[in-house]
């Protein structure tokens, strides 16, 4: 018996039915709550469920995004600060109960609620005046928060105020533009990972004086193309940077995947924009390191794939294996590899077939059978992992 | 001297601040010594007058960049240079460090004699091991673990900025996360393969980590990164920020892989999926441990010279109240 295997397939999306019935029915909490957190849960177990008598349990029913709103308006009351808390912090709670928790005397709760996107903005508004540091720095993070509540949330002379919107994508443009200027790197490096930043703070963050926020800054897919052709002419972190931008012209990319620095051809290895020439080219690299990365390119080429799935190097093929654009046939045959690490790589790939999986369970090995319980979305694989696990 | 985790009875734990704690012996007795850990908020200054009065002082590096100045730890020092941090009353007292960085020149007052140590260290492996496969050992769930807690500090020194960045691109590339602590959190990354759980119990935590392949540590800021050491401890590789500050010594071909940034995280965490690692044998055989840390700091104290320290063998920092006699 392999009783190990049972929060793993609890947490399968296609559990079997029978196995969450048998979870949410336990007498131990930490199944119960596994049923709870089951993506796979109904509305009515997780109705159910919603009065336990344990707190975790609740909390995972408020934690769920798949929980009606009516259940979550009856756990807004719960006396458990973690579950009001949850419900507070749910997408799918309403707007109204949203509103009502964001009035709570308690600061998590207020914190939970600050932080929501479907938070009401006359709520947010007065939770970014809070007296607790904690609940305004929830609005700040708040990537639906209306530029009036970040305003008033906004303490600049705080840096972890400055950090907080830097990073938020809620950010209007002269907000980034400004904290693009900032004296501390930390800062301006969130700015330059802001994936809203706009094209003309990218500008300026491109030629920062620290790599950090320089290379970060060429990586970005909205950062002006001519600066990213300009840089891919320049030191090997700024090539690496530009071979992983996935709006780096092709041509650029073309000549990166030749670049004579490792580093550079695993960068462009993994860009999904990598052209057809290019994956062929680096399908032939004299190193596993930059073979390996586009086994795991979901835009490599199919037969680019099925070469990497017969290279001698273990690594190599584990990525493709992974890959869940790999052909079914292939990844068939990668679940006879030699290798425990291939085989585990063909176990968590959803598009793994049916016969792969049998194939896997007639010869497990190091996580494979983890790997199975987690990842299949074969029925008649799971009952036998449920069977295992007794 | 075999000994197991602290093991006297204490008196009832004293309200000390944060920035401030006992060091004693293996008998749970006042060595005569402190440490500092933190720069002393005013509200803190008549305990920690108490506290120096009667103990020679001993940084540590526990907080940030501590003992320099830094926006974020220290709301006074906003304009200051960081190096106006030294000349605080409380980091003058210190008779010697125990730090954690690479180069402590950049960090650490030029004078008092210095030693490479921090409070991770100081890890219970045992009760590590015993919490995390005292029920048998778990089932790999994850491939990844994160943790950070819903506060400012933890989002700061953990490197959430980073953190979410990179578990997107984990998540996108097929690995299966757990981020602890970051249930609730607003601008969660959202994927099917990440996981976030609340704050848990330390024996949870543990239990989780234990449960997934990989630590994740994007930490930065991070002077005495505790969760390295624990997963260690129990077995499991990290993955670690190349630029942290404290922690960096724990790697080694044996325990895991440095990362830089969203960049190379994929392709070092695979790396490390396929590496040959023993984690745990690592920690102990290089003088880790709760034990070992404690006989190593004591021959500090003793380098230190004065007639309490001469026979110390055993030297372990604790917030619970010295034993009397």
């Amino acid at each position: 018996m392999n009783s190990g295997l049972l929060p793993l397939l609890a947490a399968n999306p296609c559990i079997p039915p029978g196995l969450i019935a048998t979870l949410a029915s336990s007498e131990q909490a930490a199944h119960r709550q596994a049923a709870a957190a089951s993506q796979a849960a109904s509305q009515e177990l997780l109705a159910v469920l919603a009065q336990d008598s344990h707190p975790v349990v609740r909390r995972a029913v408020a934690a769920s995004q798949s929980c009606q709103a009516g259940t979550l308006a009856r756990l807004a009351s719960d006396d458990d600060e973690q579950v009001a808390a949850a419900v507070a912090a749910n997408q799918a709670t309403s707007p109204e109960v949203t509103e009502r928790l964001g009035g709570d005397q308690r600061t998590e709760v207020r914190a939970a609620a600050a932080g929501n996107p479907r938070c009401p903005r006359s709520r947010l508004l007065v939770l970014a005046k809070d007296e607790y540091r904690r609940v305004r720095h929830c609005v700040l993070q708040n990537p639906d928060a209306c530029a009036e509540a970040l305003t008033a949330a906004y303490w600049p002379r705080e840096f972890m105020s400055r950090l907080y919107l830097a990073g938020n994508v809620a950010a209007v443009p002269a907000a980034l533009d400004e904290l693009a200027s900032d004296p501390s790197p930390v800062i301006r490096l969130a700015v330059a990972r802001n994936r809203q930043a706009p094209p003309v703070v990218l500008d300026r963050l491109a030629r920062d004086q620290e790599q950090e926020v320089m290379v970060t800054a060429l990586r970005h897919p909205s950062t002006p193309r001519y600066l990213v052709a300009a840089a891919a002419g320049h030191g090997e972190p700024a090539r690496q940077a530009v071979a992983a931008n996935p709006m780096c012209p092709p041509a650029q990319l073309l000549a990166l995947a030749k670049d004579l620095t490792i580093t550079v051809r695993v960068a462009a290895a993994a860009n999904r924009s990598l052209p057809r020439a290019a994956a062929f080219e680096l399908a032939a690299d004299a190193e596993p390191a930059a073979r390996a990365p586009l086994g795991g390119n979901r835009s490599a080429p199919f037969p680019v794939l099925a070469t990497l799935g017969s290279d001698p190097i273990v690594s190599v093929r584990s990525r493709v294996a992974r890959n869940d654009q790999a052909l079914p046939e292939l990844l068939r045959r990668l679940a006879s590899d030699s290798d425990d690490a291939v085989r585990a790589g063909v176990a968590a790939n959803p598009a793994a077939s049916a016969a792969a999986h049998w194939c896997l369970l007639a010869e497990p090995g190091r996580y494979v059978l983890e790997e199975l319980a987690r990842a299949s979305r074969h029925q008649e694989i799971l009952a036998e992992l449920v069977k295992a696990a007794g | 001297m075999t000994l197991q985790a602290a093991t006297w009875t204490a008196g009832p734990a004293d309200q000390v601040p944060w920035p401030l704690r006992w060091i004693v012996d293996e008998n749970g007795r006042d060595t005569g010594f402190a440490m500092l850990r933190r720069g002393i908020e005013q509200s803190q200054r008549q305990a920690y007058e108490a506290m120096a009065a009667g103990h020679r002082m001993i940084g540590f590096t526990h907080y940030g960049p501590f003992p320099l100045y830094h926006p974020a730890y220290d709301g006074q020092a906003l304009g200051r240079e960081p190096r106006a941090g030294w000349s605080r009353q409380e980091v003058m007292a210190c008779e010697a460090w125990a730090h954690c960085f690479r180069d402590p020149d950049s960090y650490l007052p030029q004078g008092p004699p210095r030693l490479l140590l921090s409070g991770s260290d100081f890890v219970n492996d045992r009760a590590a091991w015993q919490a995390a496969h005292g029920d048998g050992p778990p089932a790999k769930r994850w491939d990844l673990v994160y943790s950070c807690l819903p506060t400012w500090l933890s989002e700061l020194q953990k490197n959430w900025d980073l953190a979410r960045a990179c578990v997107l691109r984990l998540a996108d590339a097929g690995a299966r996360i757990v981020m602890v602590g970051r249930a609730g959190a607003p601008g969660l990354p959202r994927h099917r393969n990440i996981d976030c759980l609340p704050q848990l119990s330390w024996t949870d935590f543990v239990r989780v980590t234990a449960s997934t392949k990989i630590a994740f540590v994007p930490n930065c800021l991070d002077a005495s990164p505790r969760v390295i050491t624990e997963a260690l401890a129990v077995d499991v590789p990290v993955l670690v920020n190349r630029r942290i500050i404290g922690g960096w010594k724990y790697l080694a071909k044996e325990t895991g892989r440095f990362f830089t940034d969203e960049g190379d995280v994929v392709e070092e965490f695979f790396r490390l999926l396929d590496s040959e690692v023993f984690p745990r044998d690592w920690l102990i055989v290089n003088g880790y441990g709760q034990q070992a840390s404690a006989e190593r700091l004591a021959t500090a104290l003793r380098a230190l010279g004065g007639g309490a320290a001469a026979d110390l063998g055993y030297a372990l920092p604790t917030d619970l109240r010295p034993a009397s006699g």
